[in-house]
């Protein structure tokens, strides 16, 4: 269960970084793509707390941007609730421990994400032809992503680290230290 | 324990993606003035202030990325505008050089026309090497005897005589150009009539002299000089007459009416030739009549 401190960093994670990221990273463009850090903020949830508390973490922050920038309401928490949702899973079933990790969720849940999102939105009526711009926009934001994935991962981490349940691989790391350790037979 | 699990997990997928939908069902369903839609606009009027502190606040820092996603664009860009411009570049000077050509194909056909050398069935050929010498006193045809061509014909070029055939095989010839030392040709003012012989001024590319004038004092500046039918033993004619020359430049006085010396400028641009008329019949009679001033230059 999420305690109610983490609770409450999560909600204040969640309105700083759609502040941050409507108001200022999002108007920093690369190759013409404006910069989305929020599948990675959603993935990096979801890596940390489960695939529920991931669901839900993505879900509160697709309502809250599809609110605060006034777009369709659902679009984006439905989106986001399945990207936070599978990077819970995969902590779930695969414990992923290699440091890189973070790169290949964050890149494959913006992927998703930016799928997802563009699916959603044609299926809505917006009459938008798929081309070669819109592709590329998608590849960029993915690569872009990817390359910001670590550092996203360890801010979120730093900031939900103290008040998280007791992690399986530290548990691990723990337990394995305490049989090598001299001071363990004293 | 798993069971409920995994029960309780896809539950709150589940509860979380239908919620989406029924919101999205919602937001589409109600009016602007909805409640969906309400909640938008207060909460558009309450982040809107700090949305304005962040970016004012942040601005530096976005500016920084904005200056590196700009260079970046602007490096791209560049190197498609060079590409673009190595490609336009090449379109001008292939449009140039046809240009060119046209231009000197309706030379042509002025000096044609102007002179009636069309009765000497003039065969157009396109010159496909020059003597690299200062003095350009050769140039190559890409026409030979298989068109007609022979030795000692007239060539034409945009704007009169360029010389006259010298050596001729099936597919090509040379000509040798009124510049070369060697040339010479029977000449006639075409204002006054005043006969001599044009020959190049040695050391002086592109210059030639009029000589052996016999009224050399009725001969002035702007005179414009044919070529002349008849010719003597010394200087046969090869041409008809008529065919423009050039137009005398400057007359440099002597101590004597036999030392003036009457400078030409060819009408043709010697140097620049890229299409050229050989004249491949021209009867006996039209070249050792003497006719007199003949036609006009173009």
């Amino acid at each position: 269960m999420i305690e109610g401190a983490v609770l409450g960093r999560l909600a204040g994670l969640l309105v700083v970084g759609v502040i941050l990221q409507t108001a200022v990273v999002s108007q920093v463009t690369v190759l013409g793509a404006p910069v989305d850090l929020f599948p990675l903020v959603v993935a990096t949830a979801g890596l940390l707390l489960g695939s529920i508390g991931g669901a839900a973490f993505g879900f509160a922050a697709g309502l809250f941007i599809d609110v605060a920038l006034l777009q369709a309401v659902g679009v984006t928490s439905l989106v986001y609730t399945v990207v936070g949702y599978g990077a819970g899973r995969l902590l779930e079933l695969r414990d992923p421990s290699h440091g890189l990790a973070p790169m290949a969720v964050g890149a494959a849940a913006t992927l998703a994400a930016t799928v997802g999102f563009a699916i959603l939105t044609f299926m809505l009526g917006v009459d938008a032809p798929v081309s070669l711009l819109l592709l590329r926009q998608i590849l960029v934001t993915v690569v872009v992503n990817t390359l910001l994935a670590l550092p996203v991962y360890a801010l979120v981490r730093r900031i939900l680290d103290a008040h998280l349940p007791e992690d399986p691989r530290r548990r691990r790391r723990r337990a394995s230290t305490t049989r090598l350790s001299p001071l363990s037979r004293a | 324990m798993y069971d409920r699990t995994v029960r309780r997990r896809r539950l709150t997928l589940a509860g979380f993606v239908a919620l989406s939908l029924i919101l999205l069902t919602a937001w589409f369903g109600e009016s602007a003035g909805g409640l969906l839609h309400s909640l938008q606009r207060g909460a558009l009027g309450v982040l809107a202030p700090v949305q304005e502190g962040a970016n004012r606040a942040i601005a530096p820092v976005r500016d920084a990325f904005g200056w590196a996603g700009d260079t970046l664009d602007a490096k791209s860009e560049r190197d498609r505008l060079v590409r673009r411009n190595r490609a336009l570049e090449e379109e001008v000077t292939r449009q140039q050089v046809q240009l060119s050509e046209f231009s000197q194909l309706k030379g042509l056909e002025q000096v044609n026309a102007a002179n009636d050398l069309d009765r000497y069935r003039p065969e157009r050929a396109k010159v496909i090497g020059q003597s690299p010498s200062l003095f350009y006193s050769e140039i190559i045809l890409d026409r030979g005897s298989s068109e007609g061509i022979a030795v000692d014909q007239p060539v034409i070029g945009t704007g009169g005589l360029v010389g006259r055939v010298t050596n001729v095989v099936g597919n090509a010839s040379t000509v040798t150009l009124i510049t070369d030392e060697e040339f010479a040709a029977p000449a006639r003012t075409t204002r006054g009539g005043v006969a001599g012989t044009i020959r190049p001024e040695t050391g002086t590319p592109g210059d030639l002299i009029f000589e052996f004038a016999d009224k050399t004092e009725e001969v002035e500046e702007g005179d414009r000089v044919a070529t002349s039918a008849g010719g003597s033993i010394r200087f046969p004619s090869y041409f008809p007459s008529g065919i423009p020359i050039g137009k005398v430049s400057r007359i440099e006085d002597g101590a004597g009416e036999l030392d003036r010396e009457i400078h030409v400028r060819p009408a043709a641009d010697i140097s620049n030739l890229r299409y050229v008329t050989v004249l491949t019949s021209v009867p006996r009679d039209a070249l050792t009549a003497a006719t007199g001033t003949g036609g006009g230059a173009p």
